[in-house]
């Protein structure tokens, strides 16, 4: 669980950072195209190791 | 994996990060609307200081005597009373203000700009998010032209890929003005605008002809009028 924990955690710091100063233009962007997508890379990480762990248990 | 892991793993790595996802999101839509993200950019600030009669730093504009009115050498003027005489700046209590010479200051007016921005904000007549309020064209899709506008003015600014000046692209749509100047008595009273109703409506014939200019491109507006 320690690559998406990342992932996650990379997108959480991001949008706290942006929610912090939310005119800023940089952090607009960080938010849109680094936080976002690094959300969805921890979801799709997390939805694979619990799937693979289902296929574990039924095997 | 047990249950309880299962749970605990899809708040942190699904519910938690759709909340801070959902939230971000509306402050994007909703925040890029206040004056403060259009000013964030320095392209801007020029436009943000005008309509709200600030000078290059941001402070607020010096008085102008009636040289600098015409356009030539600007300095401060006191403001006087009915007997022509310096008003003195007093504290809440009436006592008049020292400054660090132990001179009594006098009070300064504050000049505001004739742009048709700085006189809408002067006047309170749009309450807040005054730049959207004037640049977002009519229904769902003028908002969401605006939000694509805005989007590519963001994607620019972070490539760098502009040129300064920056000049405004297309043409500005009357209707965004006349969505509150159209019915009032003052503008029906005026037989030119009746003359011109068709090109006013279509935008051949643009309001700041006759009303403009919208903005002041320098930093020093000239004094505001009734």
């Amino acid at each position: 669980m320690a690559l998406p924990a990342l992932f996650s955690g990379i997108g959480f710091l991001l949008t706290l950072l942006f929610l912090a100063s939310p005119h800023s233009p940089w952090l607009i962007a960080l938010f849109t195209f680094v936080a976002q997508p690094c959300f969805l890379v921890g979801f799709v990480l997390w939805g694979l190791r619990v799937k693979a762990a289902y296929k574990q248990k039924t095997s | 994996m047990t249950t309880t892991k299962l749970i605990f793993t899809f708040v942190g790595f699904v519910a938690l990060p759709l909340g801070a996802m959902a939230l971000a999101s509306y402050q994007v839509f909703e925040g890029v609307k206040e004056v403060e993200a259009c000013g964030s950019c320095h392209v801007m600030q020029s436009k943000v200081f005008d309509m709200k009669s600030l000078d290059a730093e941001g402070n607020p504009l010096p008085v102008q005597d009636e040289e600098c009115k015409r356009g030539g050498e600007c300095k401060a003027v006191k403001l006087l009373d009915k007997d022509g005489k310096t008003v003195k700046l007093r504290d809440r209590n009436g006592k008049v203000v020292k400054d660090k010479d132990d001179q009594d200051v006098e009070v300064e007016m504050l000049v505001k700009s004739r742009s048709l921005a700085a006189r809408h904000y002067s006047k309170g007549w749009i309450a807040d998010k005054q730049c959207y309020n004037c640049h977002t064209d009519y229904s769902f899709a003028g908002s969401m032209k605006a939000k694509g506008d805005g989007f590519r003015h963001l994607a620019r600014y972070i490539t760098g890929r502009y040129e300064e000046p920056i000049v405004f692209r297309g043409y500005y749509d009357n209707n965004n003005c006349l969505k509150c100047h159209g019915e009032t008595e003052k503008y029906l009273l005026v037989p030119s605008h009746h003359a011109i109703a068709e090109p006013l409506a279509t935008s051949q014939t643009s309001c700041l002809n006759c009303h403009g200019p919208a903005h002041a491109d320098h930093p020093i507006p000239l004094s505001y009028q009734e």
